[in-house]
């Protein structure tokens, strides 16, 4: 075999493994994880919230949601690297989604119980 | 196709070609998800079916888990920079700060056992549904954030390829991921 291995959309540097990124990615990553900070503390002032114990989950749920997606987005650049994680990530999302499936059957039948 | 004979790229000359290292990191990354999405699983199940289920804030120390959960946040967007560096000083630098944040978050955990351990009324694997549970999860993440310690130690050290570095940041960054929903379920989420 030969040729070049070629990388997942950024430029190489001669001692490592990616030259400088630009300073709007940069960018981007800081905005990205003041976002998620901000989401944390909003998930302790939630949780700290004298609400109905179904609203707080609601809306620690949403965080939470919006975390893993920033996570995803900005970290692990899932838009960004194409083929890499596609395989993986039908994977995740077929993982999820069962275990969403099962998570309500269960309430389900703990329901009817 | 290969590289000195150390890189494999499939689908060389379309616009992303496949690192094989990348993808077998995704492909493992996919696996583990399995596996914690199983422990949550069995956790859900076991608190939606519990008779009781003690209120986490009453056992669990908050302000500690809050401290550790923002270093982990940290360590992602430190790792970040470092793959991002354009020097090996630099990178060096930014990988050293997630070595120390990582550590930190590991200390925190041992730390948070111990003060469980040692309390008045000690929260014991076993020793009930919620406490193994707990032990459960959180060990198990430990054990992730151990790995990627030793990862990082290696490539900071320099006896990895500076290129298996991106590669560590997408397992790095799983690690931050996996510690989310532990943190909202299990410290976060009112029994009622």
């Amino acid at each position: 075999m030969s040729g070049a291995a070629l990388e997942t959309g950024s430029a190489r540097s001669p001692d490592g493994p990616a030259a400088a990124a630009p300073p709007d990615r940069v960018g981007a990553t800081v905005i990205g994880f003041a976002i998620l900070a901000g989401l944390t503390v909003a998930e302790l002032v939630v949780a700290d919230l004298d609400a109905a114990g179904r609203a707080r989950v609601t809306a620690l749920c949403g965080l939470l949601i919006a975390k893993v997606g920033i996570v995803l987005a900005v970290f692990l650049r899932v838009g960004a690297r194409r083929r890499d994680p596609r395989l993986a990530l039908a994977a995740l999302l077929f993982a999820s989604s069962s275990a969403a499936i099962l998570m309500l059957e269960m309430a389900f039948r703990v329901r009817q119980r | 196709m290969s590289r000195a004979g150390s890189e494999i790229a499939i689908g060389a000359g379309s616009p992303a070609p496949v690192r094989v290292g990348a993808a077998g990191m995704w492909t493992f990354l996919a696996t583990d998800a399995m596996g914690f999405g199983g422990l949550f699983i069995a956790y859900a199940t076991l608190r939606v079916r519990a008779e009781s289920w003690p209120d986490p804030r009453a056992r669990l120390a908050l302000a500690p888990v809050a401290a550790m959960t923002f270093a982990l946040l940290i360590s992602s967007l430190t790792m970040t920079l470092a793959t991002r560096a354009g020097s090996a000083r630099a990178r060096s630098g930014w990988l050293g700060a997630t070595l120390l944040l990582g550590i930190t978050f590991l200390t925190g955990a041992l730390l948070e056992y111990r003060h469980l351990w040692t309390a008045a009324a000690p929260l014991r694997v076993g020793g009930d549904l919620f406490a193994s549970t707990f032990y459960l999860l959180t060990g198990y993440h430990a054990l992730h954030v151990l790995a990627g310690l030793v990862c990082l130690m290696a490539v900071w050290l320099g006896r990895a390829k500076p290129k298996t570095l991106e590669v560590v940041a997408l397992y790095w960054h799983f690690v931050d991921l996996a510690w989310m929903p532990i943190f909202t379920f299990v410290y976060l989420v009112p029994t009622r």
